[in-house]
């Protein structure tokens, strides 16, 4: 076993039950992913092995600041360095339930190391179950900070279980301060006729490490809108592993980013379609600036049985300057005859004419800057049906790219 | 209120324009008439400020200052328009958030009030509904699906809401069908004014029907070979291009 695999399993406890173990056995045997492993071709982690090597003294244990909601009137968990603060149950919306307690199963599915970890290690866990036919109108935020007090790592797992025809919205915000590496294992299932909105804000640290697998289960005519908007971290994974089990079943997933500095955002996503008549949509864009990487790797599978299927695959990224890079790897493999699937990538610069066209019109280069930028990401963000927390989320990368990108000119 | 003196313009290396004079006093109206490639679209987004134009010789001056030093923002707040031969396309910025940004950007950098959203709603719909442009077409993204007459009734918009001293248009004629040209010179004329000149740079005469020139300059190989009043255009468009300019040019 790897060193880093070592100190991140340090703590693992003696007490752990089963699942816990088969997870860490895998991890451990695997150790930590590696440039050499195919799904992990483009990122390297080596920069949080050498984080972890060193050591760092925990940061001092201060009450963290709570940041505004999201989403107006939302009703909130917040999670402080992987564990659930207060008791977070009896939230008095119908037919939602909430229990603290990391129970996810470990599976046999091998390849998903940050899966492995997360189960293996989670300090502590949320398991979400919404009664057949509920449809809450108040939305549910989880409010994951980090403050560094655990620099080995914290580690978390989300369990979401969606009865039959009921419908909820679930956003997540994650943040924080000083360094750490949080991961976050994430399990959805969607029975028949359920619809998801899942929002999340990755807005961690700029010193973090964001490591994140999420899977969902969408049975017979369920549907599931994802959004991510990834800001934060030095080196961040966002994982999607999406199953559409049931005929009519479908899911959106929708993704921005904005890079500045030194920071690696991959966004790694996998769509199974398993039966007739189901369907996927994709769209993924990112501005890069300075040195940022980012990584998209979209996967899509449509079983030999699944005719019908359609799916659709966009990732575009704006590249800043001249140092920083995208690496986009669609795969698509088909076994079925009958589908519809579609895929493209692009990466591209300012447009000069366009640049000039507003500055000829008055419009300072900068700002002429930003507006193209901000542009260029909007249409991802139309895809968020709740304006307030649309323009919330609009404003936070406008800022995030505005801070920097002004001694660029 | 506009000077150009022995100006010398190269692009990617190549001399385009070669000594060049002209002046625009204020309140009149002057044509530059050239053939393909005499550097009539190098001359316009020289002034305009463009990157990869550049002066190697020779001065501009305009109201009064160095205008050749200026970023291209700063030359539009000092009252110049250029309106583009081929107006670009803008996705995901809609015509009238970019209206809004460009004329508060003006009035900020001229140390005046920006214009709130009904101040600005107001004066867009009044100047819209001269140029027969629809809320609809407002709402669209910059240019992006606009026919060749709307991106230049589009330009026109712009020129009447942006309010400048000078209005520089660079073949605003071409991909006009004679409705879309009437429009768009009513809009010119409009415009018209003791206080504002107008450099008016076109292929063919039949915009100097509609939009009636003080001053007719032909630009050949890149300088001024003839200058005359409007019966200059007349003249060319009876004889050609070949009778001026080319034989007499080094």
């Amino acid at each position: 076993m790897d060193s880093t695999a070592e100190i991140l399993l340090e703590r693992f406890s003696a007490e752990a039950d089963a699942d816990r173990t088969a997870a860490r056995d895998r991890f451990r045997a695997a150790g930590l992913p590696t440039p050499g492993q195919e799904a992990w071709k483009f990122t390297n982690l080596r920069p949080l092995a050498q984080f972890l090597d060193a050591r760092a003294e925990p940061a001092n244990d201060s009450t963290p600041d709570l940041p505004g909601r999201l989403v107006d009137g939302a009703y909130r968990v917040v999670i402080i360095d992987g564990r659930v603060d207060g008791e977070a149950s009896g939230t008095g919306i119908g037919g939602l339930s909430l229990s603290r307690g990391s129970g996810l199963q470990s599976g046999t599915a091998g390849n998903r190391a940050l899966r492995d970890l997360s189960i293996a290690m989670a300090d502590d866990g949320l398991r979400i179950v919404l009664e057949a036919n509920a449809a809450p109108a108040q939305a549910l935020e989880l409010v994951f900070i980090g403050t560094g007090s655990r620099p080995d790592g914290h580690h978390f797992t989300l369990e979401m279980e969606l009865g039959a025809n009921s419908a909820l919205t679930v956003v997540e915000h994650h943040l924080g301060s000083n360094a750490y590496a949080a991961t976050l294992a994430t399990d959805v299932r969607l029975a028949d006729g359920a619809r998801l909105r899942h929002v999340k804000l990755q807005d961690e640290s700029d010193a973090a490490f964001h490591l994140s697998d999420c899977a969902l289960e969408i049975g017979r005519d369920a549907s599931c809108e994802r959004f991510v908007l990834s800001v934060g971290s030095r080196l961040a994974r966002d994982e999607v592993h999406v199953a559409l089990n049931g005929q009519g079943s479908s899911v959106r997933l929708l993704g921005a980013y904005a890079g500045r500095g030194q920071q690696h955002l991959d966004h790694t996503t996998h769509i199974d379609h398993k039966v007739p008549n189901t369907s996927s949509h994709e769209v993924y864009k990112g501005v890069l600036d300075d040195r940022s990487r980012g990584v998209f790797q979209g996967g899509i599978r449509v079983m030999q049985d699944a005719q019908k299927t359609a799916g659709h695959q966009l990732n575009k990224a704006l590249l800043l300057s001249r140092q920083a890079e995208i690496d986009s790897k669609p795969a698509l493999e088909i076994y079925a005859d009958d589908v519809v699937c579609s895929h493209g990538a692009t990466a591209g610069e300012i447009d000069e004419d366009a640049l000039f066209y507003l500055r000829a019109r008055g419009i300072d280069a900068a700002a002429a800057k930003n507006l193209l930028v901000q542009a260029f990401l909007d249409e991802v963000f139309d895809g968020i049906a709740d304006e307030a927390l649309r323009e919330r989320l609009k404003d936070r990368v406008h800022d995030a790219l505005q801070v920097e990108g002004s001694d660029h000119g | 209120m506009l000077k150009i003196e022995n100006l010398h313009v190269e692009v990617d290396g190549k001399e385009i324009i070669r000594g060049l004079d002209l002046e625009v006093p204020k309140g009149e109206v002057h044509a530059i008439m050239g053939p393909n490639g005499a550097g009539k679209s190098t001359l316009s987004y020289t002034l305009a400020g463009r990157d990869g134009y550049t002066v190697t010789d020779g001065k501009v001056t305009f109201r009064g200052r160095d205008l050749l030093d200026r970023e291209p923002e700063e030359r539009a707040a000092d009252g110049l328009f250029l309106g583009f031969q081929y107006p670009v396309e803008i996705p995901g910025v809609a015509t009238l958030t970019f209206l809004k940004t460009a004329v508060n950007a003006v009035r900020r950098q001229r140390g005046e009030a920006e214009y709130d959203a009904m101040q600005f709603m107001k004066l867009v719909r009044g100047k819209a509904k001269d140029l027969n442009i629809s809320d609809e077409m407002l709402k669209r993204p910059v240019n992006v699906g606009f026919s060749g007459g709307e991106k230049k009734r589009n330009e026109i918009l712009q020129m009447a809401v942006l309010d400048p001293a000078f209005c520089l248009l660079d073949e605003t004629d071409s991909g006009l069908d004679i409705d879309a040209l009437k429009v768009v010179a009513d809009g010119v004329n409009a415009l018209r004014g003791p206080e504002r000149g107008m450099l008016i740079i076109t292929h063919y005469q039949r915009l100097l029907d509609h939009i009636v020139p003080d001053r007719v300059h032909i630009l050949a190989e890149g300088r001024i070979v003839e200058s005359g009043d409007k019966d200059l255009a007349l003249e060319l468009e009876k004889k050609g291009y070949a009778s001026f300019g080319t034989d007499r040019a080094a």
